[in-house]
């Protein structure tokens, strides 16, 4: 017995010597500062460009070296899904796409993608779409396409292999709620609190919850998404906040009867972003991010958002 | 004195093999911190109050429909038989499926059916699902704690002119009890420590709050002080096994070696 608690001591004594003498941790860094869609960016030129000429302030985006010369390759994922890349309303899918149909120039990314486009001085029908699976765009090597549109996010691991340019969409969360729930009346955050939320670990989503909407009942928290959806579902929870293209896609293909409630106002720090993906040292890299400076700049971003995210289903909570 | 220094030989030289591995200082910044760990041991042994309240709950449930369970699977006659058919495929079912995919389909599957008048709480089914496992498993501790009683103390007593069930209640369980203690508290130390698992369906107890600490720093650490917040809990439940398992086969014996 006294050689038993002898042991227990030791290894108690190992483990808290381990602990102590050791550096305070720093705050895990943040990724670099983004210009949001809204705001206009530093470094765009001058707003009195009209939106058909091209913001030539380098030489090297006023002729492009593209892989087909005169013409810019877009890739996307395909299946390309909706509310990026909109399916063709009455034909039949294109054999080529799957669902969206990046063709035709409906939906957020398809229409960013066109705006990009045309600020790069390529009219609409010098540009190119090319299918690549989304795990090949982001691996290193070779690409097929000039630039890549499919909700990549921004992170620093990924500039190792490919070049990502600045953000065109901040992926504010959101909540996501049934529409038989009275949540989903609610029109502001403060109203948020009354109701049991939800959310996955190892997202910002439930430190969302915690910190700026702090609810009066204890938030509930899911190991993946399909956890959340399920008790979603089964009423344990009013609501669950992920981020706006997740809360789409739980809308669209995972619930029936779901509905936005609304997206989330960006609290300090600086969100996830969607990028363009290009190549490894692209020479393009620098004329995709002017292109996305202008399209800022001259509101054409904030129409698209506006039309083809927040219009569909997603108004602001105040 | 010799078993002191041979151990305190043994760990200094554990400890220096692994303070003097290159990447120890990464290490031990991402698993014993000092820092991280202060902070984080209020918060979670708060959280912890949870388990322990789910703990306290399902430990009295089982150890009640335990015993129910055992005495059915034991009940004598073929008029009987059915039950006792519920009572073996009971036992073979929560027995045989891990506690997760239990805890799993019971928190999301029964609340998912919108049964009116069924709580949806996941509280409430994760300690359903921790009972019905762990029922399972003391059945059979008990049983076996029943059938380790010689036949002949059940025809002494029935002899004595006990019925059947009063030969059960006053002659043969007492006996089993005491007998299964030490394997029924084994079983109590492994309860204690499945109820991270309800963290998997929603609740936010002790595990969840380390995890979810753990997510947000990078660091391991909040975990290290959940297993210690555990210890705390087990070892003395386990030295008591020891004890009990100890003295049980000092009264055995006897006085005899």
């Amino acid at each position: 017995m006294r050689r038993a608690l002898f042991s227990v001591a030791t290894l108690a004594a190992v483990l808290l010597s381990a602990c102590t003498g050791s550096a305070a941790t720093s705050a895990p860094t943040v990724g670099p500062s983004l210009a949001a869609p809204s705001a206009a960016s530093s470094s765009a030129p001058a707003s009195a460009a009209a939106p058909s000429t091209a913001p030539a302030s380098a030489d090297a985006c006023a002729s492009p070296q593209t892989l087909a010369s005169g013409t810019l390759t877009i890739g996307a994922d395909n299946p390309a899904y909706p509310p990026y890349y909109e399916p063709d309303a009455s034909t039949a899918p294109d054999a080529k796409w799957q669902l969206g149909n990046p063709l035709n120039g409906q939906g957020f990314e398809d229409s960013v993608a066109y705006a990009i486009a045309k600020a790069m001085s390529f009219s609409q029908d010098k540009v190119a779409w090319v299918p690549v699976k989304f795990d090949n765009a982001t691996a290193p090597g070779a690409k097929a396409f000039d630039v890549y549109l499919t909700q990549v996010s921004y992170t620093a691991d990924r500039t190792k292999a490919v070049d990502l340019s600045d953000g065109y969409f901040n992926l504010n969360q959101a909540v996501v709620a049934l529409k038989s729930n009275p949540i989903s009346k609610v029109t502001t955050v403060a109203g948020l609190a009354a109701f049991k939320l939800g959310a996955p670990v190892g997202t910002t989503s439930y430190s969302y919850i915690t910190d700026n909407i702090q609810p009066t009942k204890a938030p509930n928290a899911y190991n993946d998404l399909d956890g959340a959806v399920k008790a979603l579902q089964a009423k344990q929870v009013d609501g669950i906040v992920v981020d706006l293209p997740t809360a789409f896609y739980m809308r669209d293909a995972q619930l029936t009867g779901g509905t936005i409630v609304g997206y989330l106002p960006t609290v300090g720090g600086s969100p996830e972003y969607f990028s363009v993906l290009l190549g490894k040292g692209s020479s393009l890299t620098l004329c995709v991010d002017q292109a996305i400076a202008s399209i800022k700049a001259d509101g054409t971003l904030d129409a698209i958002t506006q039309k083809w995210i927040y219009d569909e289903g997603a108004p602001a909570l105040k | 004195m010799i078993a002191v220094i041979s151990t305190a030989v043994f760990v200094g030289i554990v400890g220096l093999v692994i303070t003097s591995s290159p990447s120890w200082p990464l290490v031990q910044q991402d698993f014993f911190d000092a820092e991280t760990f202060w902070r984080f041991l209020p918060v979670i042994a708060r959280a912890f109050v949870l388990n322990i309240v789910l703990f306290l709950v399902v430990e009295v449930l089982v150890l009640t429909l335990g015993l129910v369970v055992a005495v059915v699977r034991n009940l004598p006659g073929p008029v009987f038989f059915p039950l006792r058919l519920l009572a073996v495929l009971f036992a073979d079912v929560f027995r045989g499926v891990p506690s997760l995919l239990i805890i799993y389909v019971l928190g999301f599957g029964i609340p998912g059916l919108q049964l009116p008048g069924v709580p949806s709480e996941p509280f409430f089914w994760a300690a359903v699902s921790l009972t019905l496992v762990y029922t399972a498993y003391v059945s059979e501790v008990y049983r076996a704690g029943i059938e380790s009683i010689h036949p002949s103390q059940a025809a002494a007593a029935r002899s004595l002119g006990l019925s059947q069930v009063q030969a059960l209640r006053f002659v043969v369980i007492p006996q089993a009890v005491r007998r299964v203690i030490p394997p029924l508290l084994n079983d109590f130390i492994g309860l204690q420590k499945d109820t991270v698992l309800v963290s998997y369906i929603g609740v936010v107890e002790a595990f969840r709050t380390a995890n979810i600490e753990q997510q947000a720093h990078f660091n391991y650490t909040p975990y290290l002080a959940l297993s210690v917040i555990f210890l705390v809990i087990t070892l003395p439940l386990t030295r008591l096994t020891d004890y009990l398992v100890a003295r049980d086969r000092r009264r055995l014996l006897a006085g005899a070696r």
